[in-house]
């Protein structure tokens, strides 16, 4: 088997793990060695599903001892070919990508081959290879399989930039169920070893950097890397389990506070294998992903805290609208606030504006009253933010009423994601088509109550269509056209003048 | 201009003539703008446009100058404004200065004369700092004495002025284009040791991204060629520099490619391919991130790599 064919089979079985990023940490090129790091990271490619492609995300292998339900690598799952890269071959295709601008670096995850110890001792002597063999100085980006000894991952730690643990599921009990080989505390011990190795290097480096005589010092010959600059991840995967929007934040926060956590990735379940201990649907739910996500946000750089993004009683994210408005419309009496007087917290809790918005006011507004036209030059999404804001004491939200409700309608935007992607397969109620025939009830209806009109309509239908029905119930899911003939023939005749 | 002009007499250019409107040709460098800068204060004129001369399009009643680069006049021009503004307001100007919009180079003219405008105009006696800032013993903001901090400030900031804003938008969209090359340019690994890319960017950006790309690949000797600005990028291991090629005949004369180039590049196309998720599929998303005019230079969208000295757009 050679090495492209190696390289699709353990693609094609990590692609399911979501993280890849390559920011956390910066790092210069140095003279003869090959590469830099980018503090934000730069993403070289697309995917077709939209995702990032910015670092070779590959399996050393995908032999696993493991038989998670949700995994498309699982031991029991019979028909998937298996191979393993020779560290050697990952390390040169990984240069020879890199050369050629390609990718940041290499994301390397595993499959547990014989056991974990054993599996990322492979991973050590690739990552060995490219970083002594090569110099190469690019983004590395580590999966530390749990069950792996501390001394392995303090060897791994020292290699790579970013290390991460897998959380797998958001809880125990479905850790049990569906993944019986992993335990809560097999994932939480090497978390809190490299929380632990992370602060005690730092504490370290720090230490010695204090200059305590008068004479210049000596710089270090060789420097020794820094364990995980770009601290550590983790994944869980969303809809497998039954746990709500309420519990999977609560533990992300809990992540990010105690393991101090750099990113927690959400991952919509994806069905890939028939199995009775997991969902039986075959949607993937992206909306309630993209949600997650969009809270995540508001925790890690707006400030807030997770009991005001979600809260026990509504234990799932409001699907029509983004929790940041969604937080806004339950906190109307904060609002509106004042764009040249409020402070930089403040203005970035108003919907439309973001991070970058709020600082450009707090730029611009040091030299000039902003007004409306400002505003929306500076790249403020005003649309939404002007029912949350007053520009130089004038509202300009005027036209619909500052309640809950009426807000509500105008800033209820169902997550538009794709229009032929697989994402339009959804149904959607009330949604119209351009290519399907619209009977609205309305129109279905002979107008007017005259005489005329009743003569027009036949007995039965006149008593059936009496009381309109919702405008949703009419326009149906997209399953075909049968649908909508079907409803057209049992409802009255149409008038002439209607289009077919 | 409401009031007519008279153009100023040039020593051996054509009679002076009334007009309406004026409009600055400059060659299309930096240089040439900050000299075209640079005449309008020597000849006490306020051009309306200043433009590139590929880009003229004279408007009625106009009367079109081309302004010669002087070096002099142009680091005159830098120092002067870098002097007044700071180094900060002076990227802004130079990556404006890059983009390809039309106008750019009038929002960078009217931004560099407002500039220098705030800092003649500023009135130390009423100011708070007075007691303690060097500008306020240069009252009459003359260049080479000191700076006032205040205009330093408000040409970074002041985002809502009409001569601000558009400098800060395009120096803005230039950065992103800044960014689109650092992701989607491709190397391709020429006999000899050469590595190659080639580029379609909407601004002249090739200049910004040598930095990171002769850092980064620092024992790699690599050529970025940009098609659409007729220029290029060389490195050969120490120091990089820029070289205009013939507009009319942009071939190359390049080795071909290595032997190792084809196998990479099919793995990286199968690698692409592998990794996206199919129940995830949205087109749309891939084609907002990664726009489609890239995409005849990527080698994951092409189906077999083209032609190396492929003419230009």
């Amino acid at each position: 088997m050679d090495v492209a064919e190696k390289l699709e089979i353990l693609t094609d079985a990590a692609k399911y793990d979501v993280a890849c990023t390559s920011s956390g940490v910066s790092r210069g090129a140095k003279a003869g060695s090959l590469g830099s790091v980018a503090q934000g990271g730069i993403c070289h490619s697309f995917a077709a599903d939209g995702r990032c492609i910015t670092l070779l995300k590959v399996l050393m292998t995908n032999v696993c001892v493991c038989d998670c339900a949700y995994c498309v690598n699982r031991a029991s799952n019979e028909e998937v070919v298996r191979t393993a890269f020779r560290p050697r071959e990952l390390a040169d295709l990984t240069i020879g990508f890199y050369r050629r601008n390609y990718i940041e670096g290499l994301f390397l995850s595993s499959g547990v081959i014989r056991n974990a110890d054993f599996t990322t001792e492979l991973m050590i002597e690739t990552l060995e290879i490219l970083r002594h063999e090569h110099r190469f100085r690019g983004y590395i980006h580590a999966k530390a399989v749990p069950g792996t000894s501390p001394e392995l991952i303090e060897r791994l730690g020292h290699l790579a930039d970013r290390l991460s643990v897998n959380l797998g599921l958001p809880s125990a009990e479905s850790l049990r169920l569906l993944a019986p080989d992993k335990s809560k505390a097999d994932i939480l011990a090497p978390m809190r070893q490299i929380r632990d190795a992370m602060a005690e290097d730092a504490d370290t480096r720090a230490l010695v950097r204090k200059r305590l005589t008068y004479l210049t010092p000596v710089a270090p010959k060789r420097k020794d890397r820094a364990f995980a600059p770009a601290g550590q991840s983790t994944q869980m995967i969303v809809g497998a389990s039954p746990e709500t929007d309420y519990h999977i934040l609560n533990l992300a926060a809990s992540l990010y506070r105690s393991i101090s956590m750099k990113r927690v990735f959400f991952s919509a379940y994806l069905p890939v294998n028939d199995d009775r201990r997991l969902p039986a649907t075959d949607a993937v739910q992206l909306d309630r992903e993209h949600r997650l996500y969009q809270a995540d946000w508001l925790l890690r750089f707006y400030g807030f805290d997770v009991n005001e993004v979600i809260d026990a009683d509504a234990p799932f994210l409001d699907p029509q609208v983004d929790p940041k408005a969604n937080w806004a419309l339950n906190h109307l009496d904060r609002f509106p606030v004042e764009v040249n007087t409020a402070p930089y917290e403040e203005l970035v809790r108003v919907p439309g504006i973001g991070v970058r918005g709020a600082k450009l006011i707090i730029r611009a507004r040091r030299h000039a009253t902003l007004r409306e036209d400002a505003l929306r030059k500076l790249g403020v999404a005003y649309k939404r933010a002007r029912y949350f804001v007053t520009c130089d004491g004038r509202y300009a939200g005027a036209g619909v009423d500052f309640t809950r409700e009426a807000l509500r309608a105008q800033l209820a935007a169902p997550i538009d994601g794709g229009r032929h992607g697989r994402r339009a397969d959804r149904a959607l109620p009330g949604q119209m088509s351009l290519f399907e025939s619209v009977d609205t009830p309305e129109k279905r209806i002979p107008r007017g109550t005259g005489p005329r009109a009743i003569l027009d309509r036949p007995a039965a239908a006149a008593a059936s269509s009496a009381t309109p029905r919702p405008k949703g119930a009419a326009a149906g899911p997209h399953d075909g056209h049968g649908h909508t003939r079907a409803a057209r023939t049992a409802g009255a005749p149409l008038p002439e003048r209607r289009p077919a | 201009m409401s009031t007519p002009r008279r153009a100023a007499p040039h020593p051996d250019g054509p009679p002076p003539e009334v007009y309406d409107e004026l409009a600055y040709l400059y060659d299309g460098t930096l240089e040439g703008l900050f000299s075209a800068i640079f005449a309008s204060y020597e000849r006490h004129e306020d051009p309306t446009d200043v433009l590139a001369a590929r880009d003229l399009q004279v408007r009625l009643g106009q009367h079109a100058v081309f302004i010669d680069t002087d070096l002099g006049h142009a680091e005159r021009v830098r120092a002067g404004f870098r002097h007044a503004c700071g180094p900060r307001a002076l990227s802004y100007a130079k990556r404006a200065a890059l983009s390809d919009e039309p106008g750019a180079a009038t929002a960078v003219y009217r931004y560099v004369r407002h500039g220098m405008t705030l800092n003649a105009r500023r009135n130390c006696a009423s100011c708070a700092r007075r007691g303690r800032c060097d500008g306020a013993r240069n009252p009459a903001g003359r260049p080479g004495a000191a700076p006032c901090p205040k205009v330093r400030g408000s040409l970074m900031s002041d985002l809502s002025h009409p001569v601000v804003g558009p400098v800060f938008g395009l120096a803005r969209s230039v950065s992103t284009e800044q960014e689109h090359l650092l992701q989607f340019i491709r190397f391709e690994h020429l006999e000899g040791g050469l590595w190659y890319a080639r580029c379609n960017p909407k601004a002249n950006v090739v200049p910004l991204v040598m930095d990171h790309f002769a850092s980064r690949f620092n024992t790699q000797p690599f050529i970025i060629y940009d098609e659409v600005h007729h220029m290029a990028g060389v490195y050969e291991g120490r120091g990089w520099t820029l070289a205009r090629t013939d507009a009319d005949s942009p071939e190359l004369s390049l080795p071909d490619r290595a032997a190792d180039e084809a196998t990479m590049q099919r793995a990286w196309r199968r690698f692409y391919h592998a990794v996206s998720v199919e129940s995830r599929y949205n087109p749309e998303l891939r084609r907002h991130l990664m726009p489609k005019r890239f995409w005849r230079n990527l080698t994951e969208m092409q189906e077999e790599p083209p032609g190396l000295a492929r003419t230009g757009s």
